[in-house]
């Protein structure tokens, strides 16, 4: 199967090709007031509004910087009772893609990041998987796509 | 017997005044005695005398009588006529006077009724001869009735009088015994008063002057200096024995001042001095005296230790004065014949110095062909100041267009980028096509590819124009100090052109300055001998000073010993530290 590579620092994390939709590169993002550090705004795409997460944050801790290979992965997630919805995931360092097809379940699952999925070698490095599902609760996800969507309306 | 001589003396003269009073009082009683003796003889006296008168008045009144019988006169019944008046009187006022005695008065009484017959047997026989004539009244006086009247009268009336002698003799005896014992008090008591006076004032006086020669003589011995006296009569409560103690304690204070002044005398400063009082003056002087002669043994010794460090130094300061005049002496001589060498030398110097001169003209000529040659130099400098303003902006230029560079490589890093986006999406989306995607899969890895590739490429410009332009920034800078160093060459350039100027004038100046130098070389070698001659005399001194310095150096050494001498002298006095 074919994956899109985040490489930070000396990390390497997969998300699967068939989610995403569309990568664009930065544009300005309408603010989105939320209790969410990791939200940081909201992307028009196409008339749509796009609630975004700060990959970054959430995989190495520190906000995405403003560099010309900062991007915005725009991924599919299905809601339930609302079919797919897209969500925006803000990085640095997605600028490949790669095939594989033995993930091994990964030793440790670390509380508070249940989207953190099993690993494969990639190379000489690790690459641990994202599950895009599982980024936010749905009731949340479906509160901050309303929220987004009005905050756009406005 | 805890006396004072006060109530001593009292006592003796109370004793004395009471035996006065004693034997006063026995003198006055015996008086009295005496007196009343006296009046009772008076008393029996004047019985005698009334008895003497009624006796007296009836012999009359019979002698009368009888006269006018024989006369037959009436003036000679004039007596009778009297006793008739007064006899009556003169038995009353005895009566009167015997009232103390009863028998007397009872005899007296019954002797009036005789008396008053006998002057009735009187006037019978006067009437008779009045009457009847001579002859019976011779009868009547015959039968003697009248005598033996006067006779039985004074009979008793004898009876009275004599006891009233008895009386008096009695009276007399008791006198002369009242007397007796009068004598024989004031012949007794007397003496006594006398002696216990004279005994009393002998005790009073040598209960006084025995213990007041003791502490005379005792104060004669302390006058004598001599303090190691006793007082025996210290023990009295009197005054004197009070004086024998303040004696004492003045003598104790005394020795005790005595010991401090030995202890003193032996050196002895720690002694304390208590002072028995606040008016003790000698404690006082003595204590003031011991803080100052400690004050002055301190001072003394600090003196002593300083003047023998002084002294020390002194020596020390000596011995190095010594060395040095040994030193100048040696250094004089040195110099004198350095002086005489001096003046050898100057001698050659002058004929260097005419080589010098020739030297110079040398060197003026050389100077000015250098002069020319700086010239030259100079203009050359000049032109590459110029050349390295000319690089330095060339070197601008190059900077500012290495910035245009960099703008370009972000243009192709950028458009590198998006042609990476473009072929990661057109990946995915030959992927989500399946099978017909799968040629267009391998034409967006090969466009990734080269997109990557066009990355590293323009990062690896971005790092050869940077590298490019802080060469060029150091080449800037460089040029900069070169130019500095240029401009600073010019300078040294010209001034050593000037430099050379001078030396030309200066050499060619030289020439005189030989001639003078001729002189002065005459007049260096005359000094220098001076120089040698006034060393010589120098070194003579120099010499004398050492030997004086020596001879004090000695008289430092006696000082030492003298201040040791001290130094030992005050070491005996202890001092409260």
């Amino acid at each position: 199967m074919l994956y899109l590579l985040v490489r930070l620092a000396d990390d390497a994390y997969a998300i699967e090709a068939d989610c995403v939709r569309r990568i664009v590169p930065f544009a300005k993002l309408k603010p989105l007031p939320c209790d969410l550090p990791e939200v940081v705004g909201v992307l028009n795409f196409h008339g749509s509004a796009v609630p975004v997460l700060d990959l970054t944050l959430l995989l190495a801790g520190t906000p995405s910087r403003e560099l010309i290979g900062t991007r915005i992965v725009l991924a599919n997630v299905e809601l339930p009772g609302a079919g797919s919805r897209l969500l925006g995931l803000l990085t640095e360092g997605a600028t490949s893609v790669a095939r594989f097809d033995d993930f091994q379940p990964a030793g440790i699952r670390p509380d508070g990041r249940p989207w953190l999925g099993p690993v494969a070698e990639h190379g000489h490095v690790f690459v641990q998987r994202i599950e895009i599902g599982s980024l936010l609760p749905p009731a949340v996800l479906d509160a901050l796509i309303r929220d987004s969507e009005s905050a756009l309306a406005a | 017997m805890n006396w004072t001589i006060s109530k001593k003396i009292l006592a003796g003269y109370g004793v004395s005044t009471i035996l006065l009073l004693a034997v006063c009082g026995s003198v006055f009683f015996d008086l009295r005695t005496l007196h009343q003796q006296f009046d009772e003889r008076a008393h029996s006296s004047a019985k005698v005398g009334a008895l003497d008168d009624v006796d007296g008045l009836m012999r009359e009144a019979l002698s009368s009588e009888r006269a006018y019988i024989i006369t037959g006169d009436e003036k000679s019944l004039a007596p009778l006529n009297d006793a008739h008046a007064k006899l009556g009187p003169a038995i009353d006022r005895l009566i009167g006077i015997l009232a103390d005695d009863p028998k007397e008065t009872s005899t007296v009484g019954s002797a009036r009724q005789n008396i008053d017959a006998f002057l009735a047997v009187m006037d019978e026989a006067v009437n008779l001869r009045r009457t009847q004539g001579f002859e019976a009244a011779a009868t009547v006086v015959n039968s003697g009735r009248g005598a033996r009247l006067l006779e039985t009268v004074q009979q008793s009336l004898d009876s009275v009088r004599n006891e009233e002698d008895a009386n008096a003799k009695g009276a007399e005896q008791q006198v002369d015994a009242s007397i007796d014992s009068l004598r024989a008090a004031i012949e007794i008591a007397a003496p006594i008063v006398i002696v216990v006076m004279i005994g009393i004032g002998i005790f009073s006086a040598r209960s006084i002057s025995r213990p007041l020669k003791t502490i005379t003589g005792a104060a004669g011995r302390i006058a004598r200096g001599d303090v190691d006296v006793e007082i025996p009569s210290a023990k009295g409560g009197d005054e004197v024995g009070q004086l024998a103690r303040s004696f004492e304690q003045m003598v104790d204070a005394l020795k005790t001042s005595a010991a401090t002044s030995e202890r003193i005398a032996a050196g002895d400063l720690t002694v304390q001095i208590a002072p028995q009082s606040d008016t003790d003056v000698v404690s006082r002087s003595q204590a003031q005296m011991v803080a100052q002669l400690s004050e002055l043994i301190g001072q003394v010794q600090q003196s002593g230790v300083q003047v023998n460090s002084s002294a020390v130094e002194i020596a020390a300061v000596a011995k190095q004065q010594q060395a040095t005049a040994n030193e100048v002496a040696s250094t004089t001589t040195e110099i004198s014949s350095t002086a005489k060498e001096m003046s050898a030398t100057s001698t050659e110097l002058l004929k260097t110095a005419d080589q010098v001169s020739l030297v110079a003209t040398e060197t003026a000529s050389l100077a000015t062909q250098g002069k020319t040659n700086l010239a030259r130099m100079e203009a050359i400098i000049q032109q590459i100041n110029d050349a390295s303003t000319a690089i330095t902006s060339r070197l601008g230029v190059i900077n500012e267009k290495a910035g245009n560079i960099n703008t370009v490589v972000t243009t192709i890093t950028k458009v590198a980028d998006q042609t990476n986006l473009l072929s990661l999406n057109a990946a995915i989306e030959a992927e989500k096509a399946g099978e017909y995607g799968k040629g267009f899969s391998v034409v967006a890895t090969e466009i990734r590819r080269l997109a990557d590739q066009t990355a590293a490429s323009s990062g690896d410009i971005e790092r050869i124009v940077k590298e490019m332009t802080s060469a060029v920034a150091a080449g800037v800078m460089g040029m900069d100090k070169f130019a500095e160093e240029v401009r600073r060459g010019a300078n040294e350039i010209g001034e050593t052109r000037r430099q050379l100027d001078e030396v030309v004038t200066q050499v060619q100046s030289l020439a005189p300055n030989v001639e003078t130098l001729h002189e002065g070389m005459r007049a260096q070698t005359q000094g220098a001998e001076q120089i040698s001659d006034a060393l010589s005399q120098l070194g003579e001194a120099a010499r004398q000073t050492a030997d004086s310095i020596r001879d004090s150096s000695r008289a430092v050494e006696q000082l030492n010993d003298a201040t040791h001498g001290l130094q030992g002298a005050i070491a005996r006095f202890k001092i409260r530290s």
